[in-house]
């Protein structure tokens, strides 16, 4: 059977409410939205409630997905969409500033890089990021999304996302090394 | 979407993100299922929300269906109460009757007398009729219709042909001839003297308040019982004649009493706890006559709407009384029917007993700070014996 019809056929049985459809549809997309929200929130907990309200969102919205792209491409949207909405609720997503990014030394050298390091570490540095910087760095960086689309989801502007971005990847990129060093 | 750039740390943050392989956590199934499952029960307290909205509407509907019914007992007789004699005379005749149906006037067999029944015409206007033109000889000529007591009469013409119109005409009794026999008939036209009548009316009803704690009561393995609860009203009433075998009556209850009495267990006693409602209700039934005119022992049934307004609430328990008033809506409407008999006493004074039920169409709780009126919704019902004596004028 094409893939495109089981979704089709899964999206309807999780319509109608049939558990074991939407536990079907969670298993199939879960372990990797649950790294994008790990790469969203770099850490583990907030991940973990990131996903489930995604997850919520979109059993309860399923209704709204007409199969006009596909449907992993859907999920992803409401998971990124959500993630938006869990910074906002709190409090207002902050970005990186100058402060920030005076102890920030670049480089450039990505032979001191290792192949494989730590995901603990990874994330922890993941997680030293303001949540804007954050959000702009994985949209760009992991979602493959334009500036503009990004200034238009974070409500900032095209500048800002593409300074926000740069200064991420550069700072991400020194506590790497560093953690690696430490390690 | 378009590619990120392609800085190298991009890269190298994208093959390590491509390499996680950490499962989510089993706990987010579970706690999304208990979610899912939260919804679902949502979901159905919703279905049962919208149903009882449906209902609601149901209940609205049922008011228009009631007036269909109300129209119905008033228009639809039960027997033939417009009956015209065709006089016989000479003539070889058939018995010729209206169907309603058909919309024309067929023929019977009988060559005694010559009948039709006609209902609902307007004699002004006429109407067609058609008739076989083997039978066309019979009724060429003018038939005159009569009607005891009544002046001028009105006589049909019946033309040649299969389709004749009858034309309303007016005949004198002079053309009428001698031998001609005819019995008493009735004429429903617009000159159908009104007759009004006025009098007094009292009521035994046994009442229901018909809620969730009534019903509970109802079942004999429940701690509280509902009692049969009686109540008494009184009022005056009023009617007219607006056709013949059909009366419009209007009641004005003065006190009308409805509620409930239960058996309670209540601070570990068992007492009596009763709600009653004292309502003032005026109320408005379609009478329709069972037989012709004329007998002294009228049967008759009754359709109508009854509207009260609720001059107090009070809940009783072990004779402690509390007003409750606030928690009943003011204004209670509901349906009401019944059959009944008017005994005529004398030429003028008539006694009507008969036999009663009412419900009502709107939920009567409003409420109160704990339970909100939508979750004990209460409607009054009531069925009950009621004796009228009425003067006509």
């Amino acid at each position: 059977m094409e893939p495109e019809h089981q979704h089709k056929e899964l999206v309807a049985a999780c319509k109608n409410g049939d558990r074991r459809a939407q536990e079907s549809l969670y298993r199939m997309f879960s372990r990797d939205m649950y790294h994008l929200c790990l790469s969203f929130t770099g850490d583990r907990d907030q991940a973990k409630d990131l996903l489930q309200e995604a997850f919520i969102k979109i059993f309860r919205s399923l209704d709204s997905y007409q199969f006009s792209g596909t449907l992993e491409g859907w999920v992803r949207r409401v998971v990124h969409n959500t993630a938006i909405d869990y910074f906002r609720k709190s409090k207002t997503i902050s970005y990186l500033t100058d402060e920030l990014q005076e102890h920030h030394q670049s480089s450039k050298s990505l032979q001191e890089l290792p192949d494989y390091i730590n995901t603990e570490a990874v994330l922890a540095c993941v997680k030293r990021l303001p949540e804007g910087a954050r959000l702009v760095f994985n949209l760009f960086a992991i979602e493959g999304y334009s500036h503009k689309e990004i200034a238009a989801q974070l409500n900032i502007s095209e500048g800002t996302s593409k300074s926000q971005y740069n200064r991420a990847r550069g700072l991400l990129q020194d506590w790497i090394k560093k953690e690696n060093e430490i390690t | 979407m378009k590619s990120p750039d392609k800085d190298l740390f991009t890269s190298w943050y994208r093959r390590w993100f491509h390499q996680l392989d950490e499962p989510p956590p089993e706990e987010i199934w579970d706690h999304l299922s208990e979610s899912l499952d939260l919804d679902e029960v949502w979901q159905g307290i919703s279905q049962t929300l919208d149903a009882a909205d449906a209902k609601t509407a149901e209940k609205q509907f049922s008011w228009p269906v009631s007036l269909i019914l109300l129209l119905f007992c008033l228009m639809i007789p039960a027997f033939p109460l417009s009956e015209y004699m065709v006089p016989q005379g000479n003539r070889s005749g058939v018995d010729l009757w209206y169907s309603d149906k058909e919309n024309k006037i067929e023929e019977g067999y009988s060559a005694e007398i010559s009948s039709a029944n006609i209902q609902n015409e307007e004699p002004e206007k006429g109407y067609f009729i058609s008739i076989s033109p083997a039978k066309a000889e019979y009724i060429k000529t003018e038939i005159p219709v009569l009607r005891k007591g009544l002046d001028p009469l009105p006589h049909f013409v019946f033309e040649a042909g299969d389709a004749s119109r009858v034309k309303p005409m007016r005949s004198e009794i002079s053309t009428i001839q001698e031998d001609i026999t005819y019995e008493e008939i009735e004429y429903p036209d617009k000159k159908y003297p009104l007759q009004w009548y006025l009098g007094a009316m009292a009521a035994k009803n046994n009442t229901w308040l018909l809620n969730y704690q009534t019903r509970q009561g109802l079942n004999p393995g429940q701690l509280n019982q509902t009692n049969l609860t009686y109540t008494t009203e009184f009022g005056i009433l009023g009617g007219v004649d607006v056709a013949p075998g059909m009366q419009l009556q209007f009641e004005w209850y003065i006190n009308s009493q409805t509620g409930q009495s239960y058996q309670e267990y209540i601070n570990a006693l068992r007492v009596v706890r009763a709600v009653k409602l004292d309502y003032n209700k005026f109320q408005i039934l379609g009478i329709r006559d069972l037989r012709k005119k004329g007998a002294i022992a009228m049967p008759f049934v009754a359709a109508g709407f009854y509207a009260a307004h609720l001059k107090e609430a009070n809940e009783i328990i072990d004779g402690e009384i509390s007003n409750i008033s606030n928690e009943y809506v003011d204004m209670d409407l509901g349906l009401s029917i019944g059959i009944g008999l008017r005994y005529s006493l004398t030429e003028n004074f008539i006694l009507q007993p008969s036999l009663r039920s009412s419900y009502s169409l709107k939920n009567t709780y409003r409420g109160n700070d704990v339970i909100p009126g939508t979750f004990l919704p209460s409607r009054n019902a009531q069925i009950g014996i009621n004796l009228g004596i009425h003067f006509l004028f």
